[in-house]
């Protein structure tokens, strides 16, 4: 079976299209972030103590916050799992003093017959949750220069700079649509944003790399043209790629949990790395050039 | 060429056996009855399959991970003489910082004392006056402290029976802990919390614990049959038993009168290399799983599980004299064999069940050197002192007591067992008779330990129920089925037959990541699931670049043989390049990553390196085969 034979998409020619409604959406996002939602952090970067329970009997959300109150613990964040007898607990930082547990269980214990189970407890010191927090921006900021260096070294500094850019474009833009749906951003979620890194460069590397051969081979052309060729010509893997890769973190999106979660950022991210990949690197690119052609005239 | 393609062939041959003998151990022991397990325990085997399978990460199995921070303000305050309002505000202001930030929380309290014209002179009598070094002494006292607390919770932690239990220092003042399969989350925070208990506990002399021990056999040769499937012991599956070159154990030597005289045990080599000998086993079921090491009841690492067995039985525990309990030694003593292989044995000590003294008394434990002209002269020793009334009642204790042994005990494990050699009048003693100056200080931390608390608490703790493992496992593992599958089926219908052979260096690709889990002795978490789940689609990557250089190869009109072979040539650029970066990405995960992070990174880097082989090496020598036997005209890619 083949999907394309041999396109001529002029992908480049849109290119103003594409960077402007990404600029939009990366900016919205950014609002979004600090001015209006916030991140959802989870208890692992803000502190705090969570508690998954699983009750025998079907309860509502709002009979556990009365519960939760016997014990002042009412401004619990409460969170019920889809089509099941089991809720999510979260305490905020400055509650996490050694009684926490047993304050639960016995607010909980005042619910009339329905007996319950802890199946997960999790806390978090606040100055774990501050490091985490910092060790995540580290591990991101590494991989990305990490990245940049090793692409300007294999390739040139225009294609780093057009690479670095499109995985900034994809974090960014899945960071905002977790504001959007303020989905909790936990310790997977960030293993998560650095394996969309990885695979949206793996999607950029192709590109270029199909671009360093046709500069060897089309010498004549200019760089737009040549982009624009050696992503047609790449095309169909890159779809094949992201059509594989989905099938899998669609498939882990039924599962429960942080699993889920990863597997949304993973959704998100397969469908935006491959779109920058086509439609942000490679222009990006070709400015950097223009950019620095009008400096040397 | 066609040798060539045979030798890739072994190549692979052998990778894939290896992976399968990796993984048999995993597969064996899942499949193995409850009973069959009990039975491999008792007889000390178990241990050789726990080492090899892949091992679940506490997210999978169940359990309680803990971080626990040494509590330096209380430290602080615990340590200082006297504390007054500017004292505790320093400290209190001090924290606050600490908290917010990350540097250094002696540095801080040291700039806020400058800034507060705070002299701490007036609250440690520490014979230093400068600010600087009473702070220099209590970063050292600090790190001393977090030590004891890390010693106490290594002794303390094989209370819980928990298989692996993984205790580490994770930063100058944190440890980490790790208990696999513990439910009850609060008994293990209160173990882990609360003040060690250390003692000085006689120990009994060898003619009762002889007697004990030689009534314990009778018990269990008489109700032999009865005794012998209580404790999972039966003849025929008591396993390592070789033909004995040795017949000496018998029940005079396992404790003969030597013990009064031996001083340095760690110097003798044990009297027997048989683990169990059939006729003595019958004969003496219970002595036959221990060793004399020079005075003292040594137990085989293997023999351990079998002989608590046998102690919990409710009769052999009738059996034991009223006033006095077995302790076991707290650490392992390596000894070596007449054959010169190097074995493991815990020491069983038989102790009075009252302490002769508390270990509260204890006021100084220092590690140092034997002064010349004395026994121990340039030996390492660690010397002790006692308090006033500490002092009283060690001098009646080792008056009374002189040639017997008094075991240091530290919340019921014994880390060593002195002989009494004259009467202590003072309250300043000596142990001498030590291995090396690392045994010293190891001691000395202990001594410490039972009168200076370590205060830490628990700055992050996660639990998680056994069933939410095991649901856990079960669904990722159909999730993941159901991605594989469906991968598979997509390949096949756009690459028809050439996507076979994709999804066999699929298959193996899963196979290859396992294995390396298992021989690494790395840990799957729930997110390393995710991982090797997420390879799938990801490793598909490679062979999808080269079977599409193929077809391009293929639509210019080259003959099929070319195109393979250019379409791997010109591929292998890209597929690096590629895979080189997310191998990045995976790397810095790993350094910055904690916990289930780690164990996501630790799959993906084996499943891009797998990937790498499969596709480039594999499916190209698969491709080479087909292409030697008859020139193809037609692929199907």
């Amino acid at each position: 079976m083949r999907i394309f034979k041999e396109t001529h998409v002029p992908f480049v020619k849109h290119n103003k299209i594409a960077l402007s409604v990404s600029g939009i959406a990366i900016v919205l996002g950014l609002l979004l972030m600090i001015f209006i939602r916030g991140l959802n952090y989870g208890i692992d970067f803000t502190g705090g103590s969570l508690f998954q329970i699983e009750f025998q009997k079907s309860v509502t959300t709002a009979e556990v916050r009365s519960a939760l109150a016997t014990q002042r613990l009412q401004n619990a964040i409460i969170q019920r799992s889809a089509g099941r007898n089991e809720y999510m607990i979260r305490l905020a930082e400055n509650e996490t003093s050694a009684d926490i547990p047993a304050r639960v269980s016995a607010a909980l214990a005042s619910l009339p017959d329905n007996p319950f189970s802890i199946v997960k407890t999790e806390k978090v010191g606040p100055k774990i949750g501050r490091e985490l927090r910092v060790n995540m921006v580290k591990a991101i900021l590494a991989a990305l220069v990490v990245i940049g260096i090793y692409i300007s070294v294999r390739f040139q500094l225009r294609f780093a700079v057009g690479a670095v850019v499109a995985l900034i474009h994809d974090v960014l833009i899945t960071l905002g649509l977790f504001s959007l749906f303020q989905l909790e951003i936990s310790l997977s979620v960030v293993a998560a944003f650095l394996t969309i890194v990885g695979y949206s460069l793996n999607d950029t590397i192709v590109i270029f790399d199909r671009v360093r051969e046709n500069l060897k081979t089309k010498r004549f052309d200019a760089i737009d043209v040549i982009i624009n060729t050696s992503i047609n010509e790449s095309l169909s893997r890159t779809i094949v790629t992201s059509v594989t890769t989905l099938i899998v973190v669609i498939a882990l999106a039924f599962a429960r949990g942080e699993v889920r979660i990863f597997a949304i950022a993973m959704i998100i991210g397969v469908l935006v790395g491959t779109y920058s990949s086509v439609y942000i690197a490679g222009p990006i690119v070709i400015y950097w050039q223009k950019l620095v052609n009008l400096k040397t005239k | 060429m066609f040798k060539k393609t045979i030798v890739r062939f072994i190549t692979i041959a052998v990778a894939i056996v290896l992976a399968c003998y990796s993984l048999w151990w995993t597969v064996a022991y899942n499949m193995m009855s409850p009973d069959r397990k009990e039975e491999l325990r008792t007889a000390g085997r178990l241990k050789n399959y726990e080492d090899r399978i892949i091992r679940l990460g506490l997210d999978l199995k169940g359990g309680m991970h803990v971080i626990l921070e040494l509590n330096l303000p209380k430290l602080l305050e615990s340590t200082a003489s006297n504390t007054d309002e500017s004292f505790q505000a320093a400290v209190r202001q001090a924290e606050a910082e600490y908290i917010q930030t990350k540097a250094d929380f002696f540095d801080i309290f040291e700039r806020i004392a400058g800034e507060k014209n705070l002299r701490l002179a007036r609250y440690y009598n520490k014979g230093v006056f400068k600010n600087s070094e009473i702070v220099n002494q209590l970063r050292e006292e600090s790190k001393d402290a977090i030590q004891r607390a890390l010693e106490i919770i290594r002794n303390r932690v094989d209370q819980f029976g928990v298989s692996e239990p993984n205790i580490q220092r994770a930063s100058t003042y944190r440890i980490i802990v790790e208990l696999a399969g513990i439910q009850d989350a609060t008994r293990a925070r209160e173990l882990i919390q609360s003040t060690a208990l250390l003692e000085f506990i006689l120990v009994k002399d060898a003619q009762i614990t002889q007697a004990f021990i030689t009534a314990v056999d009778n018990y269990l040769k008489t109700g032999q049959k009865e005794a012998a499937v209580k404790a999972g012991l039966t003849p025929d599956t008591t396993v390592t038993i070789k033909e004995s070159k040795d017949k000496a154990i018998t029940v005079d030597d396992l404790l003969g009168k030597s013990a009064l005289t031996e001083t340095k045990p760690a110097e003798q080599t044990t009297d027997s290399t048989v683990i169990v000998d059939e006729q003595i086993y019958a004969e003496r079921p219970f002595s036959s799983l221990l060793r004399n090491i020079s005075g003292s009841i040594g137990v085989p690492e293997q023999n351990v599980y079998a002989v608590k067995k046998i102690l919990a039985d409710s009769t052999v525990r009738r059996l034991l004299p009223f006033d006095s309990r077995l302790l076991w030694s707290a650490k392992p003593e390596r000894m070596t064999t007449r054959e010169g292989a190097t074995e493991k044995f815990y020491i069983l000590y038989h102790v009075d069940r009252e302490a002769s003294l508390q270990g509260k008394y204890v006021t100084k434990a220092q590690e140092s050197y034997g002064q010349s002209g004395s026994t121990a002269a340039n030996q390492p020793i660690v010397n002790i002192t006692l308090n006033n009334e500490g002092a009283k009642r060690f001098s009646q204790v080792t008056g009374s007591n002189i040639n017997k042994r008094l075991a240091l005990v530290l919340d019921d494990k014994v880390y060593v067992a002195p002989f009494i050699r004259v009467k202590v009048p003072h309250g300043a003693a000596y142990i001498e008779g030590l291995e090396n100056m690392d045994e010293a200080k190891g001691i000395a931390i202990v001594l410490r330990a039972g009168a200076l608390p370590a205060p830490v608490d628990i700055i992050e703790e996660r639990t998680i129920g056994p069933s939410l493992g095991r649901d856990s496992i079960i669904i990722s593992t159909r999730v993941g089925i159901i991605g594989f599958c469906l991968v598979i089926l997509f390949m096949v219908i756009y690459y028809k037959h050439s996507g076979w052979l994709a999804n066999l260096a699929l298959l193996l690709n899963v196979i290859f990541v396992l294995a390396i889990l298992a021989s690494l002795r790395a840990t799957l978490t729930l997110p390393g699931i995710a991982g090797l789940i997420l390879t799938v689609g990801m490793a598909v990557d490679a062979n999808v670049l080269i079977f599409e250089r193929i077809r391009e190869e293929l639509a210019k009109g080259k003959t099929v043989r070319a195109a393979v072979d250019s379409g791997y040539s010109r591929a292998l650029s890209t597929i690096i390049d590629a895979n080189i970066t997310t191998l990045f990405t995976a790397i810095i995960l790993m350094q910055f990553g904690t916990g289930p992070v780690k164990g996501f990174a630790v799959t993906l880097f084996w499943g891009i390196l797998c990937s790498l082989f499969t596709a480039i090496f594999v499916t190209h020598t698969i491709f080479n085969y087909v292409n030697d036997r008859k020139v193809l005209s037609k692929l199907s890619i």
